[in-house]
């Protein structure tokens, strides 16, 4: 479903990730986890790129959603200037491709075929990135609810306006979604009179509201009232037990032994250790990983 | 609705153009530039410009065939819009012939003598000097050391700073006056405001043309005002500070200071009781007819 | 008193209300005039302002910083003097004309920086929620930043529009008949030879003005206040 490859993001001379590749299926659950400042919420944010990565690519069903990164089509290397100068010095092809890769020796001015061949895997592969959106649902620690609007109003802004229901349609889901939830007394309420839980449920059906494939949760608990999680992670689970595809950042992690079918371990800017709950919970193999489950748990 | 403001927005905006073109393009118009806080040679009466020099240039304009428009502007400002004659012809606001103002723009012959005077506060009557016949003026040696109000770019201005700050080294070839007293010189947009400063303590006299000053005392009851002398070697050789006004038109526009000079001649025309026309004219809007 | 005979003789005669109407007039419809110039000019300004970097924004951009920092730092006599003695210096060319645009555009420098600020304060998550849901930017903007930043904005529009109203009162210097002028010709030498008492009259006047504009931004803050709390 979602390919992360080999993506970097700097934030001024700062790296946030680095060199992160990974894989969602369909239907899985992964839950990313690591010590704040590791990375993790970046990532997720990569994903539907509200951060663009500084390179790599990131792909959903097949269709790329970044710019084509040239490191990562060896084809396109080869008709680089850079490659030219190489080739010769060099035993083989494959020895030229991985210097350039190694030594990032790309330069902004390669040449006229090197520039036609990277618009071309573009052209081939690239979806706008609006609709792409558009199949990821995105959940917000802070829930971003608009607060102009009504709940309803919250729900159905986006098919609406997207064309892809009409008024009354999109008002009909909306109210079942609402229901599904127990609370569509609160349709025609403003943000601002409700709670930090049903926010954040709200928040959530508000993504299903355009059905996504794929439902991206960025810390989801973390700015609720202790009170209030347990309804918020009920919600997500039943989401999972549909078998909804997700990526969940969390820390709270019962929740994520209990939901995820992979736990991905970041830190510092890279997935450290990857492995289904049980395993990483149980044995961890790399020292990091087994340092912060040891403060955690 | 927002749409509507919008559009009646650009309306009157393309409406001021045009308007402001079509009287550009008309040559019949002659724009006279004034000051209107001078009365009686300008003021404004409610909405209208009023008083001498107005009904001078609108026989003009009646000579010519032209429409006269009066536009008021700071006093300060009107020189050099005559000079460059871009948006105005002439300038007619009992404009006193002063050599460097003679280098920018043309007078028309003077039609009145105005005489400096001192506005003050009855009170501080000492600073006078009266004469065995009854005359009472006021030489400027006795302004040693007070502070002076008058306005902006007027002849009243010019002379004061002259006598305040004249050097045998510059431009003046003489020491004026008041020059190494404490004096000290305050400006004003207008007369009024200068007047009305005194009231507030903030200055000591008010130095203005004639006219004015009389108008202004009628007024307040507070105030006095007397001519302004050079004194001479004796009492009796004390001289009034003595002007001229005329009107002034861009240089080389012979045609409007011909015709201004024409009507002037014939407003100068002493009738059987040894007035002009000019004077009569004075007495009229100073309501004194 | 004489203060309060002269305020009596001031509203009794017909030649110095005449003066005074005519002075509202003129102070009125620049202020009006230039307050929609204003707001119109000063939202073009503010959304070229938070435009994204690229290589098409960054000379307008540009443009608009510089434009802002001059029209903020200088003083409004002088560019009136400016636009009235150099900018339109054409002949017969009115004068309300010209001080509609420059009152015009010195209001909309602030305005702009006003509604920039406004939209700034909109939590960056509303608008990220929007782009989530697959929403273009420019829908997002209007649908959901620009409500929220409108409510955040008014009252320093108010304030705005209340500084031009009053600053409009040195158009008098280019001789321009408004209120202010109105009190300068009541007070001359042949009328009542007395700025005192026609200032404090006109003073009243503004105020007056003030305070309805006042009201009305109070009502239209109420208004969108209670959407908040339904």
């Amino acid at each position: 479903m979602i390919s992360v490859k080999n993506i970097y993001k700097d934030f001024g001379t700062l790296r946030v990730l680095n060199a992160v590749s990974c894989e969602i299926k369909d239907g899985e659950k992964v839950v990313i986890i690591g010590p704040s400042g590791s990375g993790k919420s970046t990532m997720l944010r990569c994903m539907n790129l509200l951060e663009s990565p500084t390179y790599g690519e990131i792909w959903l069903d097949g269709k790329l959603l970044t710019p084509a990164d040239p490191y990562l089509h060896p084809a396109v290397m080869q008709t680089s200037k850079t490659y030219a100068k190489l080739y010769g010095k060099m035993p083989d092809e494959a020895e030229v491709i991985r210097a350039i890769k190694e030594k990032d020796l790309l330069k902004k001015h390669e040449g006229r075929a090197y520039q036609a061949a990277l618009k071309e895997v573009e052209k081939q592969n690239q979806i706008d990135i609006n609709l792409a959106r558009q199949q990821m649902g995105m959940v917000f620690q802070h829930f971003n609810l608009f607060n102009n609007m009504t709940v309803l109003q919250n729900l159905t802004l986006a098919p609406v306006q997207l064309k892809l229901k009409s008024k009354e349609e999109a008002e009909q889901h909306a109210m079942q979604l609402l229901t599904r939830i127990g609370l569509q007394d609160k349709a025609n309420v403003y943000p601002s009179t409700l709670s930090g839980g049903q926010k954040q449920r709200i928040a959530i059906v508000r993504a299903l509201a355009m059905n996504p494939k794929v439902m991206l949760f960025d810390e989801p608990t973390s700015a609720l009232d202790p009170e209030m999680v347990g309804e918020v992670l009920d919600l997500i689970r039943e989401l999972a037990d549909e078998g909804m595809t997700m990526v969940i950042v969390t820390h709270e992690m019962g929740f994520a032994r209990e939901v995820a079918d992979r736990i991905l371990f970041m830190d510092g800017g890279q997935i450290v250790e990857e492995a289904p709950p049980a395993e990483l919970f149980t044995s961890p193999q790399n020292p990091r990983t087994k340092e912060f489950l040891s403060k955690v748990l | 609705m927002k749409k509507l403001l919008s559009i009646l927005l650009v309306a009157v905006l393309l409406l001021g153009t045009v308007a402001s073109f079509a009287s550009c393009s008309n040559e019949e118009t002659i724009i006279v530039q004034t000051n209107a806080f001078f009365a009686p040679f300008e003021y404004y009466d409610g909405t209208e410009i009023k008083g001498v020099d107005v009904e001078i240039m609108n026989m003009v304009g009646e000579k010519l065939g032209k429409k006269i428009e009066f536009e008021n502007v700071e006093f300060s400002a009107i020189i050099d819009n005559v000079k460059a004659g871009e948006v105005c012809d002439a300038g007619a606001a009992g404009i006193t012939i002063t050599k460097e103002r003679k280098d920018k723009v043309d007078f028309s012959t003077p039609y009145y003598t105005s005489v400096q005077y001192v506005i003050f506060e009855k009170d501080n009557d000492a600073i006078t000097t009266k004469t065995a016949d009854g005359t009472e003026y006021i030489v400027w040696e006795t302004l040693a050391g007070k502070t002076i109000g008058v306005q902006t770019d007027t002849t009243g201005w010019i002379y004061t700073d002259g006598e305040i700050n004249a050097t045998a080294d510059n431009d003046y070839g003489y020491n004026g006056v008041l020059y190494g007293t404490e004096t000290k010189l305050n400006c004003y947009d207008n007369g009024q405001l200068a007047a009305d400063a005194i009231t507030a303590n903030h200055i000591d006299v008010v130095i203005i043309d004639e006219l004015p000053a009389q108008y202004i005392v009628s007024k307040n009851s507070s105030f006095k005002c007397v001519p302004l002398y050079y004194s001479g070697e004796t009492d009796a050789d004390d001289a009034p500070v003595e002007e001229q006004y005329a009107i002034c038109v861009t240089k080389g526009n012979q045609e409007l200071l011909d015709a201004i000079n024409d009507v002037l001649a014939e407003l100068m025309v002493k009738d059987a009781h040894g007035k002009t026309e000019i004077e009569k004219m004075v007495m009229t809007h100073m309501g004194m007819n | 008193m004489d203060f309060f005979h002269k305020i009596i003789e001031l509203f009794s005669t017909p030649k110095y209300m005449e003066s005074i109407w005519e002075g509202l007039k003129t102070t009125l419809i620049i202020s009006v005039l230039a307050a929609l110039i204003g707001l119109l000019l000063g939202t073009l300004l503010a959304i070229v302002a938070i435009a994204k970097d690229s290589k098409w924004t960054k000379l307008p951009k540009l443009i608009c910083k510089i434009y802002i920092t001059v029209i903020r730092g200088t003083p409004m006599a002088l560019q009136l003097f400016i636009m009235a003695y150099v900018i339109f210096a054409i002949r017969g060319f009115p004068q309300i004309v010209t001080a509609t645009i420059a009152f015009g555009l010195n209001s909309s420098a602030y305005v702009a920086e006003n509604i920039r600020a406004g939209i700034l304060s909109v939590d960056i998550g509303q608008t990220e929620a929007g782009r989530a849901l697959g929403l273009p930017g420019r829908t997002t903007m209007l649908k959901i930043v620009i409500p929220q930043a409108i409510k955040n904005v008014i009252p320093a529009i108010g304030n705005e529009l209340i500084a031009l109203i009053k600053e409009t009162s040195i158009v008098s210097m280019i001789g321009m008949y408004d209120l202010t002028m109105a009190a300068k010709i009541i007070g001359s030498g042949n009328n009542m030879a007395s700025y005192i008492v026609p200032m404090t009259v006109v003073a009243l006047f503004y105020l007056g003005i003030v305070y309805l504009l006042t009201f009305g931004i109070k009502l239209i803050e109420k208004r969108l206040r209670a959407s908040d709390k339904r």
